[in-house]
């Protein structure tokens, strides 16, 4: 990508409170996938927290709140189509989590139950790809149980 | 569907963006963006940084803006599913460029 400067450096985002949520909550508070925009975003916040883009990679990036600096959500683009294929052990479980969706319909109780479990497995995946990505720029992020 | 604004930008290609979209997507994911349709819609008509074609999806238009509310861009994401006409599927603010993304305008 050429010509567009990177305003904020990735030491200056703060993980403080990323680390208590997860401590204190034992996991994430948001995970949504957009089929149109093909996006999975994370938050540890309530979605309605006003946030900042910050990419690390051509797919992942890490949002945070414009006035704290602090990291509260991931955000992963072309998520489907070419975010998924490079990790396996993701792909694993949103097969898993594809499936139960489909199981919906067919038993709703039984379904939901499936659904609440892979959710967390979901985000424990992502969270652990990103902190590989984040460490080699001196980020530590805590992946939730 | 309601169009929200429609606009033209620098090459000439027709953008719209629909209430739907700004309402479900843009102010659902990021509601930082509140208020600023205008900012969107400028970034669109005259950016005053650069248009670049997304690395995943080619038929994805990027256009990038200086942001009102500080130091950060307005980045607008328009699918072209007609050659000359696109609309826009997400907007939100960042501080960086994103990796792959190849610069179409100015060319």
């Amino acid at each position: 990508m050429a010509g567009l400067e990177q305003l904020m450096d990735t030491k200056e985002l703060k993980t403080t409170l990323w680390t208590e949520t997860l401590e204190k909550e034992h996991s994430v508070t948001y995970l949504k996938y957009n089929k149109k925009v093909d996006t999975l975003t994370l938050l540890v916040v309530p979605k309605d927290t006003p946030t900042i883009v910050h990419y690390i990679d051509e797919h992942v990036a890490l949002l945070y709140q414009p006035e704290s600096r602090q990291i509260v959500g991931l955000r992963v683009e072309a998520f489907q189509r070419s975010f998924l294929p490079k990790y396996s052990s993701l792909q694993k479980v949103w097969r898993l989590r594809d499936t139960c969706e489909l199981e919906n319909f067919g038993d709703l109780i039984i379904a939901s139950r499936h659904y609440e479990h892979k959710e967390p497995e979901v985000a424990r995946e992502l969270t652990q790809i990103t902190q590989n990505l984040v460490e080699k720029r001196g980020i530590r992020l805590p992946v939730p149980a | 569907m309601t169009v929200l604004f429609d606009v033209v930008d620098p090459r000439g290609f027709k953008v719209i963006c629909t209430e739907e979209c700004w309402n479900d997507h843009i102010l659902d994911e990021h509601p930082i963006m509140v208020g600023l349709e205008k900012e969107v819609e400028e970034t669109i008509r005259k950016p005053q940084l650069f248009i670049y074609q997304d690395r995943d999806y080619p038929e994805r238009h990027i256009y990038y803006g200086k942001s009102s509310t500080g130091v950060r861009y307005t980045k607008v994401i328009v699918e072209f599913q007609n050659p000359n006409s696109g609309e826009v599927i997400t907007a939100f603010l960042t501080d960086s460029g994103k990796t792959g993304e190849a610069l179409i305008w100015p060319d």
